[in-house]
Order: C-alpha cells, then sequence, then structure tokens
C-alpha cells in the first residue's frame, strides 16, 4: 500500500465498483466522490486505523507519526487530509445557516449532505492556507477566509439548484433533483434563498472589497447561462466563445474567492493575481474535463446522465475540436443537435476524431500554467497540495 | 452600443409585448398599484345580465397626484429599465425570447408587460418611497453629498432606491415561474411554459446579480447584509402557509390575522422597511432613526398591502366578482373569523385554487363585516405610518409627499 494512513482494512471496495485495482482506486480517485465518500466516512466513524500496525486513533492527526519516512510528503501534501478538519464540520455550519421555514429548510439544506465534490471549500482553504504560509509564515486559517470557503460552496449549490430547472434535469449527484422533488417554482425561490444567505455571511465578513469581488461571480454566473443561450455563427469565434462561457460558468467562482480569501490575507496586488490565475486555471482544466468526461464516463461513475451537453444542444470542447476533422459537424451545431439522429452521430464523431486527446491536452495545459504561477508561493503542504489538485483534476474519474 | 441598436431594441421589445394600440384603454384608467405585483385582470367583455356595475373606470386623482409631485421632488426615480439597461446584451437577448412565448399564457408576459408600459406609476413606488425618506431625513453631512444632487439625496442612496426596485422586480419575475405538470399542460403548451421559465428565471437571476453587484458597490457592508436578509425574508414567505399545486395560497381553520401580519410582513413589509433603514444607514444616521425608518416602512407596506387586498371588493369595475381573489388576503381572513362557510367551497375546488366559485366567495365576503374591518385595518396602519413620520422627520416638502401618499391610501 502506498503508505496511505486512512484506510481502515477491509474498507478497500470501490463503491463504483471500477475495475482499477484497489490500491489504486483509493488513492488516485483524489477529487472524486469516493475520495468523499472515504473522508465523509471516516469523519462519521471518528476512528482511523493505520494499515501498517492496526493501531487505532481517534484523532485526525494521530496517525501521521506512524507514516514510514519518505512517506511523510505524500500524507501532508494530500489535499484532503489537510482540508478535512476545516471542512468537516462546513456542511452542518452551512445547514445551521440556512434554518427556516419547514419547507424551506428542507429544500434548502437538501445539497449540502455532504456528498459533493466539496472542490471549491477545498482549494479555497488550501489557497488560504498557502497564502497565508507565504505572507505571515503561519498557516493558520482565519475565520473569515473559512467563511468564503462556505459561501463559494453555497454559491456554487444556488446556481446548480437553478440549472437543473433550466435544463430540465432529473437528477444530480445521484439522487433526484429539487425540481423533479417539489416543482419548478419551489426550486427557483430555494435557489433565490441559498444566494441570499451567502449575500448576508458574506456581508458579515465585514470587508467590502470582498463582497465587490465575490458578487462579480453572480453578475459572470448569470451572463455564462446567457451566453450559453446563443451561439455563434462564425467557427473562429466559437472556441472563444465557448472559453469565455467556460470561465464565467466555471472558473469564475474558483478564480475570485481564491482572489478572495488572498485579499483577506493582506495580499498585494501581485499576490491576488497569483490566486486568481490558479482558481482561473483550475477552474477551465476542471471544465474542459468535465465536458471530456461527458463523452467517456459511464452513467452510474457520474450523479448525471451523460452525453448530456450534446441533448441540451451545446458544443463543448471535443466537439469543436472534432469540427476540424469532420466539418459535417457545423451544421449541427448551429442548429443545436435537434434533428433526430444528431447526437448519435456527433458522439461518434467525437470518439473518431481526436477531439477528446486534443481536451485534454489543452487542460493539461492549464494545470501547468496554474503549477507555474503557484510555485511562486514559498513552500508549504499547502501549496504542494494544491500542485497535487491539479494532477486530481486532470485524472479525475467524475 | 449604437443609438441605432438601442432603437432597434427598443422596438423589439415594444414588438414583443404588443402594440401601444390596444393598452390605451388600460393606461388611461388610471389604477393604484397592487402591493403584491399582481396586475388586475382586465375583461374585455362585461355580461349582459351585469347592470349594477359602473362603467365609468374610478379616478384615483390623489394617489397619481401625491406621485407626480413626489417625483418631482426628489427627481424621478432612475429607471433600470431606461437606455443603460436596454443597452445591455442580457436584455435584446431577453426581448429575443420574449418573442417566442407572445400567444402564451405564460405569467412572464404579463410582468413584462406591466414592467414596460405602466412604469411610470406602478412598478416605481417602492424607489419612490426609499427617496421620499432619504430627503426627509436628511444627510448628517452635508459637505459628504456629492455634487449636483439638489434633491439632498445621494448618489449611494439613488442607487438604493433603483436597487431596491430591481429586487421586487426580480421576485415579482420569479414568482411567475409555473410547475410544469403534464397533468396540467398539453404537449405544446408545456413547451411554452418550460421556455417560459427559463426566460424567467434568466431574467430575475440577471436583476438579482445586478442587484447585488450595485449593493457591493455600494461598500457598505451593513446595507448589504440588511437586503440580503430582505430577500431572504420573501423568499421565505413563499412557504408559509398551505399552496395548491400552483402555489397559490390556501385559508384553513386556524388562520388568523396574526398569520396575515407574519407572511406579509415577510412578504412585501421586509423589503420595503430595511430599504428604508438600509438608506438611513447611508447617510448616516442613528441606531434610534434607522429603528423609525424601518418602522415607518413597514408601516405603509402592510397599508399597501391592506388597501390592494381590499380592491377585489371595493373596485368592482376592474374587479368583477367572479375574478380570482387571494384566498389569504385580509377580507377573507377576517370574514372566516366570524362564518367558515368559505372553507367548504374552498375543499370543493379540489387541487388547485383556480376551480373556486369567486362569485359565490365575493358576495359571501360583501355581505358579512370582512370588508369593513380590512378598511379599519388599512387605516390603522396608514395612521400609524403617518404617526412615524410626524414624530420623527422635520417638516419639509418630501414629508408632505409622503404624507400625500398615504393619504392616497385611505381613500376607497
Amino acid at each position: 500500500m502506498m503508505g496511505f494512513p486512512f484506510i481502515r482494512e477491509g474498507y478497500v471496495e470501490c463503491p463504483e465498483r471500477c475495475r482499477f485495482p484497489r490500491v489504486r482506486c483509493l488513492v488516485e480517485l483524489g477529487l472524486s466522490g469516493l475520495m468523499s465518500d472515504l473522508v465523509h466516512w471516516q469523519m462519521k466513524e471518528r476512528a482511523w486505523r493505520c494499515a501498517g500496525c492496526r493501531q487505532v486513533s481517534t484523532s485526525g492527526q494521530g496517525l501521521r507519526h506512524q507514516q514510514e519516512p519518505g512517506r511523510q510528503e505524500d500524507a501532508d501534501t494530500h489535499p484532503a487530509a489537510l482540508t478535512d478538519a476545516d471542512l468537516m464540520h462546513m456542511f452542518s455550519d452551512i445547514t445551521k445557516e440556512l434554518q427556516s421555514q419547514f419547507e424551506l429548510y428542507e429544500i434548502a439544506k437538501y445539497y449540502f449532505d455532504g456528498q459533493g465534490k466539496a472542490v471549491r471549500p477545498m482549494i479555497t482553504v488550501l489557497m488560504s492556507r498557502a497564502i497565508n504560509s507565504h505572507l505571515h509564515n503561519e498557516d493558520r486559517l482565519f475565520e473569515s477566509q473559512r467563511e468564503v470557503a462556505k459561501v463559494a460552496e453555497m454559491i456554487h449549490t444556488a446556481s446548480l439548484v437553478h440549472d437543473d430547472v433550466l435544463d430540465a434535469s432529473d437528477t444530480r449527484r445521484g439522487k433526484p433533483s429539487v425540481n423533479s422533488l417539489y416543482g419548478q417554482r419551489k426550486a427557483v425561490m430555494a435557489g433565490d434563498y441559498i444566494l441570499s444567505v451567502a449575500s448576508t455571511m458574506l456581508a458579515r465578513i465585514r470587508n467590502e472589497e470582498v463582497i465587490v469581488v465575490l458578487s462579480q461571480v453572480l453578475a459572470d454566473l448569470v451572463q455564462g447561462e446567457f451566453m450559453q443561450l446563443g451561439s455563434k455563427e462564425n467557427e473562429n469565434e466559437r472556441f472563444a466563445h465557448y472559453l469565455k462561457k467556460t470561465f464565467k460558468k466555471t472558473a469564475s467562482l474558483l478564480a475570485y474567492s481564491c482572489k478572495s480569501v488572498a485579499l483577506l490575507s493582506g495580499a498585494d496586488e501581485n499576490l491576488q493575481e497569483v490566486a486568481f490565475q490558479y482558481g482561473r486555471n483550475v477552474g477551465i482544466a476542471f471544465q474542459l474535463v468535465d465536458d471530456m468526461l461527458d463523452f467517456v464516463a459511464s452513467s452510474n461513475m457520474m450523479g448525471k446522465p451523460t452525453a448530456a451537453d450534446l441533448k441540451l444542444g451545446l458544443a463543448t470542447a471535443p466537439v469543436l475540436f472534432a469540427c476540424e476533422k469532420f466539418p459535417e459537424l457545423n451544421p449541427m451545431i448551429m442548429r443545436r443537435f435537434q434533428e433526430p439522429g444528431d447526437v448519435q452521430k456527433a458522439f461518434e464523431f467525437v470518439h473518431k476524431s481526436d477531439g477528446l486527446e486534443q481536451t485534454q491536452f489543452l487542460a493539461r495545459q492549464h494545470c501547468e500554467t496554474a503549477i507555474k504561477v503557484i510555485s511562486s508561493l514559498k513552500a508549504s503542504s499547502e501549496q504542494k497540495a494544491l500542485i497535487t489538485i491539479t494532477d486530481k483534476v486532470l485524472n479525475r474519474m467524475k | 452600443m449604437s443609438v441605432r441598436q438601442v432603437k432597434t431594441c427598443g422596438q423589439l421589445v415594444r414588438r414583443v409585448v404588443g402594440c401601444g394600440r390596444g393598452f390605451s384603454r388600460w393606461a388611461a384608467a388610471s389604477q393604484l398599484p397592487t402591493a403584491d405585483g399582481v396586475p388586475p385582470p382586465t375583461h374585455t367583455s362585461f355580461r349582459l345580465d351585469q347592470k349594477t356595475y359602473s362603467t365609468v373606470p374610478q379616478q384615483r386623482p390623489d394617489w397619481n397626484r401625491a406621485v407626480s409631485d413626489a417625483e418631482k421632488i426628489v427627481g424621478y426615480p432612475t429607471s433600470y429599465l431606461t437606455l443603460r439597461s436596454l443597452l445591455s446584451d442580457e436584455m435584446s437577448n431577453i426581448a429575443v425570447h420574449m418573442r417566442k412565448l407572445v400567444g402564451s399564457s405564460h405569467p412572464l408576459l404579463k410582468t413584462a408587460k406591466r414592467l414596460i408600459y405602466n412604469g411610470r406609476n406602478n412598478m416605481q413606488t417602492r424607489g419612490l418611497i426609499v427617496l421620499l425618506i432619504s430627503k426627509a431625513a436628511g444627510h448628517l453631512n452635508p459637505e459628504e453629498l456629492e455634487q449636483d444632487q439638489p434633491a439632498g439625496v445621494s448618489i449611494g442612496q439613488r442607487s438604493l432606491a433603483e436597487i431596491t426596485e430591481m429586487i421586487h422586480t426580480a421576485h415579482l419575475i420569479h414568482k411567475g415561474v409555473v410547475n410544469l405538470s403534464p397533468t396540467v399542460f398539453d404537449g405544446t403548451t408545456l413547451q411554452d411554459m418550460e421556455f417560459g421559465n427559463k426566460i424567467a428565471i434568466l431574467s430575475g437571476d440577471y436583476l438579482l446579480a445586478n442587484a447585488c453587484t450595485g449593493l457591493a458597490t455600494l461598500r457598505n457592508t451593513m446595507v448589504v447584509e440588511l437586503i440580503s436578509t430582505a430577500i431572504s425574508d420573501f423568499m421565505e414567505a413563499e412557504f408559509i402557509g398551505e399552496r395548491d399545486n400552483q402555489g397559490n395560497p390556501v385559508p384553513d381553520v386556524t388562520i388568523t390575522m396574526r398569520d396575515w401580519e407574519e407572511k406579509n410582513f415577510l412578504a412585501a413589509g421586509s423589503l420595503m422597511a430595511k430599504s428604508c433603514q438600509a438608506t438611513l444607514v447611508l447617510a448616516g444616521h442613528t441606531d434610534e432613526m434607522q429603528r423609525k425608518g424601518f418602522e415607518f416602512g413597514k408601516e405603509i407596506a402592510l397599508a399597501w398591502q391592506a388597501y390592494s387586498d381590499l380592491q377585489p371588493f371595493t373596485d368592482l369595475y376592474r374587479h368583477p366578482p367572479g375574478t380570482a381573489i387571494d384566498l389569504t388576503s385580509a377580507p377573507v381572513i377576517l370574514h372566516l373569523q366570524h362564518d367558515l362557510s368559505i372553507l367548504d367551497l374552498v375543499a370543493a375546488a379540489g387541487d388547485s385554487m383556480e376551480n373556486c366559485d369567486f362569485k359565490k366567495i365575493h358576495n359571501m365576503i360583501m355581505a358579512g363585516t370582512g370588508v369593513e374591518e380590512a378598511k379599519d385595518l388599512c387605516q390603522s396602519h396608514a395612521q400609524a405610518a403617518l404617526n412615524v413620520l410626524q414624530e420623527v422627520f422635520e417638516p419639509s416638502d418630501a414629508r408632505t409627499a409622503l404624507e400625500n401618499i398615504i393619504n392616497a391610501l385611505r381613500i376607497y
């Protein structure tokens, strides 16, 4: 085993029953649902057993000393390990803030059950500590920065709730979507409610700059949705349009959250830019991999069905790349794959072309930019973890 | 955007919501705004046997005069529906998509028509009240006021008034989202409704996002907190009480005026109260003053709500019996305190309140004391608002304008 202290012996079956050997399965799927399931399970059990010496520890940190020498680095830079103490209470904190009249509370806290990947809060917390280490030589997490992590997750969830109504999705994260359970009206109201609570929490940080930065995210999210409604006729403009939309819909939240925590740490403009660029590049890479997974993953790995983008009429990176080899895709894109057989044909074209490889390559380029940018920070466990995360973003299976 | 694009945008919007001719009758009949923004239903034909109704639209000179006088004092509240907003890509995007909704019965179309055609009197009143309160209270630091602000209202306060209106509109638009159930809507109607929902959600989100960025620009975290909690409040209000399958409220045996007040405070009062408080925060007033501003906003909002609840029973020209009424409005609840028989009619309607026999309900309530008691309620809230005004604010033209507006709410 790779010196991984967080595995309880016997719990090695991948819940997804994936075909990877069990060790790789547990370690490689860094940001996947499996890892967060694992962390979640451990949080519930509150007991950690070292796979080597079988000693049980009731505190999260206690097993570090069990590490074999030379493995120290692995465990110390593991993103989940470094952040789970902070994030452990995050979901329950959020649900406390959402307290309200009966049904609204049920709906609002529906997605905050810990089943999500919690990528954004994880990155936000890591960035906070990395910047704090860089500037102040201590990796303490400020309360305000933890609030930003929570707000980021809430904004993300609120946008998911609205997106599900817009796309008429029936499932999300492996369970029925809010709109399929409660109807469209209540879903929209609940999304607005989550947003308003997030906004209140943001105000309570009492930092005007941060509010300016994060409210830009809201404007970007809506603009991204609008951009998705329309399509560009000119093929050359299409890719630029796609990248801009990707920034607004996905990377914007990550980029501005990173920038906010840098602000709260007292960073100057250059350092804020470092944080921003890291978040932006990781966010774009994340979305590119997401778009790629839509073509390769099977339904039971993700929490949502696949070829979903094509069915919604969206031309994502793999399709846009495939156009170079198969120009027949162009009219299909213009009519948003509405004609019968379009979705199937486009799917096949993408697989026949090198669209997926090109997408992966582009994602890797963005990750490399992110790594380059974050390397300008002083070395710390969190800074290394931020580098590790880019790897996990690229290689995730869901 | 060029001038030509602006003109095209405006033309497109007008073409989408219908040409002006058909609505001149509507616009000419000066009507009092309903507090929750539900437009009074237009009817195109009278049944010949209904001879008792007057065909002359009732004049409401006091409200309109009060509002237009007030606008002269603080300036026309800048409408986000003016050039700046029509210039944005999103709005022209919305207009293009709205075109597809024409002919459908999605509530969004009605809301849009009201916004474009009745912008002056109906929809801007909340912002106007915020501006008037700002002026009446004055700015504690007159040197801080920017130049060219003759009305004594700072740019931040003006922005806040606009934001209040934006949030209110976003809420109205989101309330127009329809539950899509295949049992209620058939094939093409379902598609129309789905599309209408999309536009409604996106427009509402766009307005909310703009409101949030606008709030952030004010650089005052207290104001952001106040307005965000107001938004949480009126979202909560949507979930209070029993609802039918389209979200219409349903009364039950236990309902009281306490419920009415709680629900309407959250739904209408909170935004008004907190905006008034927020504008006083921006001017640097004391906590005590802010509390009074809050109270004023709350009382005027409740008076306004009681007024609009009364309309189906006092304005029979625009609300002939048989048109749908909110069954948790003040006159209905007050009637239920004496006589529960309406609940039988409610139960008979089943899943959707639209099936109710509204004509019968209307007659029952007119025959009882509900209407008179609701009028008393309206008077008491209006009086409370006046008391706060006169107790706290120095006499000024802004204060008089507010008094006139409140007094217009006491005339039926």
